[in-house]
């Protein structure tokens, strides 16, 4: 038997789980939650690939709480147990096991189970007892395959308790150009009265694929369309107490609309403005206007909204008071000159989180979204020869507790920062063109107990001496250039670098 | 008595049922047929088999679990008892070489043990911390951060 003791061998100390056996490994992770699990994935490359083995080698892996109770399941085959007290039931796709998986769902006592999710269309739910388990879930999550009636069907039923849910498809379902939540929130869908949170979309492509050409094909045949009037008008009557809505990926389309576009778009604006959405987060989308009302947190990512939605509907949001945090990151044609219209035409006294960041590595694929050039970008150069929008954030919401700006930010933007005298955390996404001197004016004047960014033009090492002691945590990114033991009196702040 | 001799040459008297809490052991015992011999066990050195056998010695009355594959029973909780707790506080070199040792001795409850200590030291961190606490580089690209990020959304973004 091959074995290693020694491991902390030589000057290079190692990774130590690098020498555990894989069984030991797996020992380990067996006590470990579904979050634990999902963490220690991002570790490193040994730690990932062991995780994925882990959740191949077992069929039925239950979660558990500190009280030792099962919590969670994750089933990728079936395996006949009790699990009374598991709240949560993943159900994986595997194709071959279906049949047994009807035993494992109700040859158990789910009295507990809240939340529900479904990532394979199974024969198994058109069985009887499927309402009684869906109806008390609050939670449901389901992944829509090529047909939407499987989908349809599960909605069918009633869900009076449920206050979540998440329809959502793999990235590379888009491109069969059949997804149509327009036919998933269909007629015999049944109205939820309790449901707060809706959330469409797909997930992200992985980073190396060719989407764009693949998108280009279907894009260009207007198969890509997930949500029409019809989708929008279903939620309106489908979901009356939706307070959150998040949408990703989703590409509207009014093709199947003989009227004019311009009224779809009032339409539209409308209809979404009726709902007591609070929370609005839309990523890679492209969408009609969405006028806002109550709207307190509003997050928009590399979405290609209409230019229509640019003059009109931003500035609708932006004369709205109850705006609390605003996320405007990536988005099309949205220029430093139209950030600072909507700033200074709003009433952003309530405000007091604003992130302006673009993060480069978000872009949505090119049909959907151009990278903008930086003249363009929401946060291109804030710099010295143009601290006007610096002065417009400074000036329009005095009440910011947190601020991420992007790209550059020169000292002098720094210095109409230090205004905000309420600001607690802080970070510039590319901080190339400050110095640590801005750094140190702006810790001196504004109350900040966080503060993010990455290398400067000048070392580190002049700011971190006389570091303000009303820090609670700095984060350095990039700073390849900087010696480890100049960031050591950055410690008892809580430092972390990456 | 049983002699059981370390990696690099100590040796240590132990009393047969507590050494036998190894099932290695146990069955090297039993292969040999007299206990009087002298059990070289090659992969563990003397500070780790000092602390290897202190566990040994205290837990020698316990029952051994009936059916050790029994999983339910392995995994009910992250509990650890008082004094386990306390003979597991050592630095970390040594808490991977108790573990090391315990799996290759077969010596399940200390192995279990040793897995819910580093288990414990997991729980609830976040993937910078524990890199920290484990020493562990994050030898992913950029790219494949965000790759993991966009895999693991449906999961955390709920």
């Amino acid at each position: 038997m091959a074995y290693r003791t020694a491991i902390f061998c030589g000057s290079q100390q190692k990774d130590p789980f690098d020498c555990l056996p894989p069984e030991v490994r797996l020992s380990i992770l067996r006590h470990l939650s579904f979050e634990d699990l999902l963490t220690i994935s991002k570790l490193c490359k040994l730690w990932k690939d062991f995780v994925d083995l882990y959740y191949s080698l077992w069929e039925v892996v239950d979660f558990q709480s500190s009280n030792g109770l099962v919590t969670a399941c994750v089933v990728f085959n079936s395996r006949h147990k009790s699990r009374q007290f598991a709240e949560e039931l993943y159900i994986s796709r595997d194709e071959h096991h279906t049949g047994d998986c009807e035993d494992m769902i109700f040859g158990n006592d789910w009295t507990k189970l809240r939340r529900l999710h479904i990532e394979s269309e199974l024969p198994v739910f058109s069985d009887l007892r499927m309402p009684a388990l869906l109806g008390q879930v609050t939670e449901l999550s389901i992944h829509i395959k090529d047909s939407p009636t499987f989908v349809r069907m599960l909605l069918g039923h009633p869900l009076t308790q449920l206050r979540s849910l998440w329809l959502y498809a793999d990235w590379y379902d888009l491109f069969k150009g059949v997804i149509r939540y327009d036919d998933v929130l269909a007629s015999n869908v049944r109205e939820m009265r309790e449901l707060q949170h809706l959330r469409i979309g797909s997930a992200d492509p992985p980073v190396n694929h060719t989407y764009p050409d693949l998108l280009e094909s279907v894009y260009g045949a207007n198969k890509l369309i997930t949500l029409c009037r019809s989708g929008i008008h279903s939620l309106i009557k489908l979901f009356p107490a939706i307070s959150r809505l998040t949408i990703t990926r989703v590409a509207y389309s009014d093709v199947d609309d003989t009227i004019d576009s311009h009224y779809i778009t009032n339409f539209c604006g409308l209809c979404l403005h009726t709902l007591p959405l609070e929370d609005i987060t839309i990523k890679y989308s492209v969408l009609p206007p969405i006028t806002i009302t109550r709207c307190v947190n509003l997050n928009l990512f590399s979405t290609t909204v209409s230019q229509v939605f640019l003059c009109q509907g931003l500035d609708g949001v932006a004369n709205r008071v109850n705006l609390q945090s605003l996320t405007l990151s990536n988005i099309y044609r949205l220029t430093n000159q139209r950030v600072n219209d909507i700033l200074r035409n709003m009433g952003g006294a309530l405000l007091t989180a604003l992130d302006l960041s673009s993060r480069p590595d978000d872009f949505g694929p090119t049909p959907f979204y151009d990278k903008p050039a930086d003249s363009c970008a929401p946060d291109g150069p804030i710099g010295s020869s143009n601290c006007s929008l610096a002065r417009a954030i400074t000036m329009s919401c005095p009440a910011l507790r947190r601020l991420v700006v992007g790209h550059t930010a020169m000292d002098d933007a720094l210095r109409e920062f230090s205004n905000l005298r309420l600001l607690e955390h802080f970070e510039v996404k590319r901080s190339e063109g400050i110095s640590p001197a801005g750094i140190l004016g702006l810790l001196g004047m504004s109350p900040i107990t966080a503060i993010e960014f990455g290398s400067t033009k000048e070392p580190l090492s002049s700011v971190i001496a006389p570091i303000n002691s009303k820090l609670k945590s700095i984060a350095v990114r990039d700073c390849s250039n900087v010696y480890p033991s100049l960031l050591k009196p950055l410690e008892r702040f809580g430092i972390s670098i990456f | 008595m049983v002699k059981l001799t370390s990696s690099d040459g100590e040796s240590f008297d132990v009393e047969k049922d507590v050494a036998e809490r190894s099932v290695l052991i146990k069955n090297m015992i039993e292969d040999v047929g007299d206990a009087s011999t002298e059990i070289p066990i090659p992969n563990v050195t003397a500070n780790v088999l000092k602390k290897v056998l202190e566990w040994c010695e205290h837990h020698k009355g316990d029952p051994i679990a009936a059916n050790e594959d029994d999983t339910d029973a392995r995994k009910k909780s992250t509990d650890i008892d008082e004094w386990d707790q306390k003979f597991m506080q050592v630095d970390q070199e040594m808490l991977f070489e108790i573990i090391l040792a315990a799996n290759y001795l077969d010596i399940k409850a200390l192995l279990e043990v040793g897995c819910k200590t580093v288990a414990n030291m997991i729980k609830g961190k976040t993937p910078e911390e524990i890199r920290r606490t484990f020493n562990i580089q994050n030898d992913f690209t950029p790219e494949e951060e965000a790759q993991i990020r966009r895999e693991n959304e449906w999961a955390e973004d709920r």
